[in-house]
């Protein structure tokens, strides 16, 4: 089912948690709603799940408008960030419930959900409470009820920081292959860029209820719009420099240099820098660079020894460009 | 051998601070209660001097063979049957209500909450003034909408609806507070993935509020059943001292506070006394097993 949002703005109080917000997802996607909290992701999916109603702008699901259904009626499956499993039933009466409101006969529920418990392999659950459960358990119930019913679309609000490093992970790629077979809609809503970049097909970046960037994870993550996306994405965070001695443009710029983009080399680099810090990584090496008059953050193998107090010589591999607004310069631009 | 020693010496200084209270609730409470128990089946004694000449189960053979006593079984059981599941159904209605208000909301709880922290005693003497025949307000209500006088304290079967309404309407508060504290512990979450789950307002009412309150709901249930196994403040002060035309209003408690004060015969009302203690408690034992069951 595709899913278009028009327009829309949710007002709380004085709080614009969501402003203008436009956005195509089409069917069969993975769209993942990422930004720091409080950025209106949340309320976001709230107003496609029909939890809450947009202050202004119109939802549509496919053609239809859907302002005006309440989340009851919208078929839509949905995983919440602390689950929410109903405490006082088992598993099966969890998985069971959307069909039972269906009304539906209680052979066929008992089927399904079976049928869905094996799948999701939960068969040996079945007759426990969620109390009894581990949290990742817990979290592969609320799968199984979201998609009992085989909703058109499926909303994830941050359903994996509950759980440890690991298993964060490992449900990251279950959910994945899950949707890709089921080619349900999909939207996830997280606060953790790694998890957006590695699971979606698109990702639609906000900040304080505005609208920064719509695109794939490598469009994202080569082509950030403004500034905010460029720093949001990237760990470490991408190098924001002035452009007083960098470049020869005129115009007042900010220079955006990602970490990996540093290449040392053994000499006649471009600029030269002092280390000022050693961070050890597994597989790299941070290395905090004195470089003019600014601090910045180079990311490299292990292939040298690099002590704080050396001086190195530093080539860069690919910039970005933003003007006084943050606003990204394309090369064509200039 | 110095390490072991702590723990008794804690102990000893635990049972030392409990001790006062604890002498206090046997002796004014746990001796009372085995007294009368041991009271019922004295059958020749002296009440001043305490001294016993014969003891038997004559008392108990007497309270069952009065037929006064099974009238005051019947009325207070017709009471506990209604009052108790219509006092927290009307609760449970309420509070939802107030649990919607926004603005409000603490206005109608301590509207609600003003009966039950008045006395028993001056509301009784309210009520029967609002329900006299000739000059109460509630007749004078009636008569604006053209329906004649009707004689609620005289008629012997006004009796007990009458109890039953006054028990309702002066535990609401009570009840009410308890259950929107109750209300106000589930996680709207659950309401959230009800309404996903396509439940309209009364099956999310009806599968998660009723289910989630339960713990609150067996409580009150069992509280107020004992409580209103014990009425009697109400019959004594609104039918002047009577136990209600035609002993309508006779419960057990006011049985045996009128074989006690009344005809002093006092090991007839311990055997009473001994008989409704059983009834409560096996009553309380049996909700408490068929809570732990479906508990399971």
């Amino acid at each position: 089912m595709k899913i278009r949002l028009e327009n829309i703005s949710k007002q709380y109080h004085e709080t614009l948690a969501v402003d203008d917000l436009t956005l195509h997802i089409g069917d069969g996607e993975l769209v993942s709603l990422l930004g720091p909290s409080g950025c209106g992701k949340s309320t976001t999916l709230a107003m496609i799940a029909g939890l809450e109603m947009p202050t202004s702008g119109r939802v549509i699901f496919d053609n239809d408008i859907v302002n005006d259904v309440p989340a009851e009626s919208r078929d839509i499956g949905m995983v919440f960030q602390n689950y929410a499993l109903y405490p006082h039933m088992t598993v099966l009466e969890n998985i069971m419930f959307p069909l039972k409101m269906r009304k539906i006969s209680k052979e066929q529920r008992i089927e399904k959900a079976m049928a869905i418990a094996r799948w999701m392999q939960l068969e040996d659950l079945v007759n426990r409470k969620p109390s009894k459960l581990s949290g990742g358990q817990q979290q592969r119930v609320a799968i199984a009820r979201a998609l009992v019913k085989e909703p058109k679309i499926l909303l994830l609000d941050e359903p994996l920081s509950n759980l440890d490093a690991r298993l964060r992970i490992e449900l990251r790629d279950e959910i994945r292959q899950l949707q890709k077979k089921l080619k349900i809609t999909t939207i996830f809503v997280t606060h953790d860029q790694e998890e957006a970049m590695s699971i979606s097909d698109k990702i639609l970046l906000m900040d304080k209820g505005v609208f920064q960037q719509y695109a794939s994870p490598k469009e994202m993550y080569e082509k950030p719009v403004n500034t905010f996306v460029a720093s949001f994405l990237g760990n470490p965070q991408m190098n924001l420099l002035p452009n007083d001695d960098f470049m020869d443009t005129k115009a007042k710029t900010t220079v955006g240099i990602r970490p990996e983009d540093f290449v040392v080399v053994p000499s006649k680099g471009s600029y030269q820098g002092q280390i000022t810090s050693v961070q050890t990584l597994g597989k790299e090496l941070y290395l905090g660079i004195q470089l003019h008059n600014e601090k910045v953050t180079a990311c490299v193998s292990w292939d040298h020894r690099y002590d704080v107090g050396d001086t190195i010589e530093l080539d860069i591999k690919k910039h970005h460009l933003f003007d006084a607004k943050g606003k990204r310069i394309d090369y064509e631009e200039i | 051998m110095k390490k072991y020693s702590r723990p008794i010496n804690t102990e000893l200084r635990a049972m030392a601070y409990l001790l006062p209270a604890l002498v206090i609730i046997g002796i004014f409470q746990f001796y009372p209660i085995f007294k009368s128990f041991a009271m019922g089946f004295y059958t020749k004694f002296d009440y001043l001097t305490d001294r016993v000449y014969e003891t038997g189960l004559g008392n108990f053979k007497y309270v069952f063979s009065d037929p006064d006593f099974y009238l005051a079984m019947k009325n207070t059981c017709i009471f506990v049957f209604f009052a108790v599941p219509l006092g927290i159904l009307i609760a449970l209605i309420l509070a939802v209500l107030i649990d919607r208000q926004r603005h409000l909301k603490s206005f109608f709880q301590s509207v609600y909450f003003l009966p039950f922290i008045t006395s028993t005693v001056s509301v009784s003497i309210v009520w029967s003034w609002m329900l006299n025949k000739d000059f109460g307000l509630v007749n004078a209500l009636l008569k604006l909408f053209g329906i004649p006088k009707v004689a609620w304290l005289t008629d012997p079967n006004m009796t007990l609806p009458i109890l039953i309404a006054f028990s309702v309407w002066k535990g609401l508060g009570y009840k009410i507070i308890l259950i929107l504290a109750a209300l106000q512990g589930i996680d709207t979450q659950y309401y959230a993935a009800a309404r996903i789950d396509g439940a309209k307002a009364w099956k999310q009412f009806l599968h998660i509020t009723i289910p989630l309150l339960k713990p609150c709901l067996t409580f009150l249930y069992i509280t107020s059943s004992i409580g209103a196994f014990k009425i009697f403040d109400e019959v004594y002060i609104m039918y002047a001292q009577q136990p209600g035309p035609l002993k309508s209003g006779l419960t057990i408690v006011y049985y045996i506070f009128n074989k006690f004060y009344r005809h002093w015969e006092f090991a007839i009302a311990a055997a009473a006394a001994f008989v409704l203690f059983l009834i409560i408690l096996l009553l309380t034992v049996i909700q408490f097993i068929i809570a732990d069951k479906k508990e399971r």
